[in-house]
């Protein structure tokens, strides 16, 4: 089975002529689900960052009270909440703090991550201990309670969630990317390198780093999906972006009172939340196979 | 296996002081004085004065951080600064709740997603694996106090089925515990089917089918033996999931545990709640590990526990 296996994959990467990447979004390319999750993912982008086009952010705190709880209908799409306001709006606007905090939170972590377990992971030895000491006192409280404990201190806002989450998400990256780094820290390649003379900071940056980020890449693609469901979580329990600002947890918790009598007014918002997470996921799952066909059953 | 149990204690200590301190130190140095948190904003400067002495705010921060974990040692948890209750027995009185509600999901997702899983990857590519996979993927996808919410209002609000809210009887657990169970279900299931299938694909699967051993004995003796080592792991990392998502169970579901307790104290920076929640939870995560790591160690003799 492992033999033909790797058979096959040599020729089929020599004939196509493709780099390692291309090799991977030829894989990612036939997986359905993982380019359902994709354009999932980039619709709902486009549809948010494109936003002020069709519908003025006016409506998202503009109250029509005559209006109070209509339907979903043709002027409101996703109907109106207590107070009139288009809902349609407030989440299209709302999945600006979601969507986009959630990158910014795993770009942030990502980027901090590397460096940390790109040191801990070549230099190893002291370095390496004292690094992962530290992350192992961040790993002892679940994210969920250190996100929590960070806005206590910090207070809530869009800014101080931002500085929360990623506390709680850099030193699980960090630890993936210092186990990938390790793998690969003894090899012929790297032996070369340092050869050449080349520096530390560039070994880590051009040859381990590049050649480490498949498991690294995953891993962030499904943080992703946690730490949108993370951000909606604290905007429900009311520590997270506080109101006006429409977030797809705070609308949750501010219709919260009325969905009994109007479903529409819990049901839209969750679905979308539901929606991005599980687009993030598919491509999560797809990156995962796509990188190595071996775990693809 | 003594020795290491007690090592592996002895290591928890400096995780445990560290985390704390980081905290200690982020929690004090935000703005907001506590005195005027405790007095209210009408207090004379003399009286807050007075206050933060007697808290030992004018220490510095580190001294105060050697008082409060002396204390602690002592079994003095601080009281509360927003309603001046003591910490350690709201501690004491709401942990039943938590831990009811936390083992009750757990063992749900067990007893569930771990035989789901295996039922998955023995029939792989079957209408029960396609099923199994479609539910586990939208279980992990759905925010945890959404589907609370809505079974909540559909079953017990609409429908009248189960309490809504409160904790009288042990009914009043079932839904919390189903909606906290479902996104570790999900991973365990998922968790449970690739570590299975990773197995069945192994040289010695296949010799222990050319040696004619039936199917069940495969699967009960070989495959499930090797396959649930991994599912094990997962088990133990899911206890602090769940430590973190019934914190939001509670809040939909009104239980008065460990979780609602801390985001009161969030919401309110009381420092002293929100430090002994951390403690507490950081020294439970800690031992479900060690405990992982020994079970694993039973039932996997290649590992040895190096004491």
């Amino acid at each position: 089975m492992m033999n033909t296996a790797k058979e096959k994959k040599a020729p089929e990467r020599i004939k196509t002529g493709r780099s390692l990447w291309g090799m991977v979004w030829f894989r990612f390319r036939k997986n359905k689900l993982a380019m359902v999750g994709l354009f999932m993912l980039l619709f709902m982008m486009l549809a948010i960052l494109a936003a002020p086009l069709y519908v003025p952010y006016d409506s998202v705190v503009k109250m029509n009270i005559v209006d109070k709880f209509t339907k979903p209908c043709l002027e409101y799409w996703f109907g109106t909440d207590q107070f009139g306001r288009d809902l349609f709006a407030r989440v299209v606007y709302g999945g600006r703090i979601s969507l986009f905090m959630g990158l910014a939170v795993v770009a942030i972590s990502f980027v901090a991550g590397c460096i940390l377990g790109g040191i801990a992971g070549y230099f190893g030895g002291r370095v390496d201990n004292v690094i992962m000491r530290i992350v192992d006192m961040f790993m002892a409280i679940p994210a969920m309670l250190l996100s929590m404990a960070v806005v206590a201190a910090l207070g809530t806002g869009v800014d101080k969630l931002l500085i929360a989450l990623s506390i709680s998400q850099i030193p699980r990256f960090t630890r993936v990317v210092r186990s990938s780094i390790m793998t690969l820290r003894n090899q012929e390649f790297i032996e070369a390198a340092k050869c050449c003379g080349t520096s530390s900071a560039r070994i880590i940056m051009k040859h381990l780093l590049p050649n480490g980020m498949g498991p690294v890449i995953v891993s962030a693609t499904l943080t992703l999906g946690q730490v949108i469901l993370s951000i909606a979580s604290l905007g429900f329990l009311g520590i997270g972006v506080s109101s006006p600002t429409p977030e797809w947890g705070t609308i949750l918790s501010e219709n919260k009172a009325h969905i009994r009598y109007y479903p529409y007014l819990g049901l839209i918002p969750g679905i979308c939340i539901a929606l991005a997470v599980m687009a993030v996921n598919f491509i999560g799952d797809g990156l995962r196979d796509a990188l190595d066909p071996r775990t693809k059953n | 296996m003594f020795k290491y149990i007690c090592k592996r204690l002895l290591q928890l200590i400096p995780v445990v002081l560290g985390i704390t301190f980081i905290i200690f130190v982020v929690l004090s140095l935000a703005p907001g004085d506590p005195a005027v948190t405790i007095l209210g904003p009408d207090a004379t400067e003399a009286a807050l004065q007075a206050k933060r002495a007697e808290m030992g705010l004018d220490q510095p921060i580190i001294i105060q951080y050697i008082q409060y974990i002396w204390n602690v040692l002592h079994g003095d948890f601080g009281t509360s600064w927003l309603s001046s209750y003591e910490v350690l027995p709201e501690f004491l009185h709401r942990i039943p709740y938590t831990i009811l509600l936390g083992s009750l999901a757990m063992s749900i997702a067990v007893i569930v997603g771990i035989p789901m899983g295996i039922i998955a990857a023995i029939r792989q590519n079957h209408a029960i694996d396609y099923a199994s996979l479609a539910m586990a993927l939208i279980l992990f996808s759905l925010p945890s106090f959404w589907f609370a919410m809505m079974c909540q209002i559909l079953f017990c609000l609409t429908l009248n089925w189960l309490p809504a809210s409160g904790v009288g009887s042990l009914r009043h657990f079932i839904l919390p515990a189903i909606t906290l169970s479902a996104n570790i279900l999900a991973s365990q299931l998922r968790m449970t089917r690739t570590s299975m299938l990773d197995v069945i694909k192994q040289d010695y699967i296949r010799t222990a089918r050319a040696k004619g051993a039936d199917e069940r004995r495969v699967v009960m003796h070989h495959v499930l033996r090797n396959g649930m080592l991994p599912v094990v792991t997962q088990v133990g990392i899911s206890f602090a999931s769940c430590m973190g998502g019934s914190v939001i169970t509670e809040a939909v579901f009104s239980i008065p545990g460990i979780g609602s307790l801390l985001i009161n104290a969030v919401k309110g920076r009381d420092i002293p709640v929100v430090m002994g929640t951390l403690i507490f939870v950081a020294v439970f995560v800690g031992i479900i590990n060690l405990i992982v790591d020994i079970i694993y160690a039973l039932i996997d003799p290649r590992v040895k526990l190096e004491g």
